[in-house]
């Protein structure tokens, strides 16, 4: 196929990548790794360059809004972001010493992950009862606005605990390329205790950064092919708009089924081409 | 706590300008190469075999960028993506600096820190 239909595709399929990621708050990377690498056969190390690149229109696109309405915690993004970007940095390092068949592996397994703990989760109850020490010494606690808009005050706990998941995180997001928004929101929700939509909009500010952190180290190893970024940042930007003006009324529960389901097929497929390619 | 919403806005601010900055370079690159390649067949990269050296370092980058070539003003698009997340982090740290906040100055330095090192 010509280079014009090629880069139409490509931003065509970003688009729907950037909705999805944008309003079920998982991230359009972990879509895009797989539609380039199954879809158009790309070499997984450009494909979790350019699905890196995503990643980051993703997060700007969408937090730039989110930021607005005042979800977002910046003192607790700030914080987990220690843990995010060591941990990208490493896994970007750690990336080139690893033959791509194991991180096509390791994507699959994550996307099983994703699936089953969209459609299992349940949102915990914000934690009742007297702030954690270490939050109240942090300053992280703050408060949201809720639908009829009053003022919700929440504080995070377990922070350690919180802290190594986003470094896991972080590697993660560098090792597949994608804004490991699922082990994000997974984290600040169940092992923090903060408010759901205070752990999602909070994760997708910090995906940005982490994705940032490992397109550094990319760009430098030369993984990162403008002719497949370019298509694929575009797409995935104006899907990420869209979703963002689309979820305050959105029913996210719906929306991870779907997601689920989608993910699943595509998890075996990639384990499946990363078993065979040893 | 409740948050004062400046730093809310700011941070929105830098986010969505970088953006449209980005944008701006990658779909002139865009342009540029589809004209000039567009009918061609297009081989999808299935071997990696790694990128020039003007399309991975930020400052060969921007020389090859200003010189015209397509691939390389759309690599700065992607070059002002990644330093989107960079700026939104030293607009943070700007905003702890005003607020004389500085165990966060300290944090947020440490993360500049890490993304530039990464980055160069």
């Amino acid at each position: 196929m010509t280079s014009a239909l090629f880069t139409l595709i490509l931003f065509a399929s970003s688009v729907g990548a950037g909705l999805l990621g944008s309003l079920t708050g998982l991230g359009g990377g972990i879509i895009i790794t797989p539609v380039l690498v199954l879809g158009f056969g790309v070499d997984i190390r450009y494909a979790v360059g350019a699905s890196l690149i995503a990643v980051i229109a993703t997060s700007s696109g969408a937090a730039a809004a989110f930021v607005r309405e005042g979800f977002t915690n910046v003192r607790i993004a700030m914080l987990l972001e220690v843990a995010t970007v060591a941990g990208a940095i490493t896994g970007a390092l750690i990336a080139t010493n690893t033959p791509p068949g194991v991180i096509l592996l390791v994507f699959g397994i994550v996307l099983i992950y994703t699936a089953y703990s969209s459609i299992v989760a349940k949102t915990s109850k914000p934690h009742e009862g007297p702030m954690d020490p270490l939050a109240q010494r942090l300053k992280l606690s703050g408060s949201y606005p809720l639908k009829d808009g009053t003022l919700e005050a929440y504080s995070p706990r377990r922070i350690p605990l919180g802290f190594t998941l986003m470094y896991g995180a972080g590697v993660l997001s560098a090792l597949i390329g994608i804004g490991s928004g699922v082990i994000k929101v997974l984290a600040m929700d169940r092992a923090m205790g903060l408010p759901f939509k205070v752990s999602t909009t909070t994760s997708n500010f910090m995906i940005g950064v982490t994705a940032a952190a490992s397109a550094g180290v990319y760009l430098h190893r030369g993984q990162i092919d403008p002719v497949l970024a370019a298509p694929v940042a575009l797409g995935a930007l104006v899907g990420a708009f869209l979703g963002a003006k689309i979820l305050p009324g959105a029913k996210v529960v719906t929306l991870r089924r779907i997601f689920a389901a989608v993910v699943v097929v595509v998890a075996l497929q990639m384990i499946y081409k990363g078993v065979t390619s040893w | 706590m409740v948050k004062p919403p400046t730093i809310e806005l700011a941070v929105g601010w830098v986010l969505r300008g970088g953006v449209w900055v980005a944008c701006t370079f990658v779909v002139l690159g865009a342009t540029a190469y589809l004209a000039m390649h567009g009918g061609e067949v297009f081989k999808p990269r299935h071997e990696f075999t790694g990128q020039p050296s003007t399309l991975t370092n930020p400052l060969s980058i921007v020389a090859s960028a200003l010189s015209g070539e397509p691939l390389a003003i759309m690599q700065l698009g992607v070059v002002a993506l990644i330093a989107t997340p960079v700026v939104r982090v030293l607009t943070s740290l700007v905003h702890f600096l005003v607020e004389r906040d500085w165990f966060y100055c300290v944090v947020t330095l440490l993360v500049l820190s890490m993304l530039v090192w990464g980055l160069f």
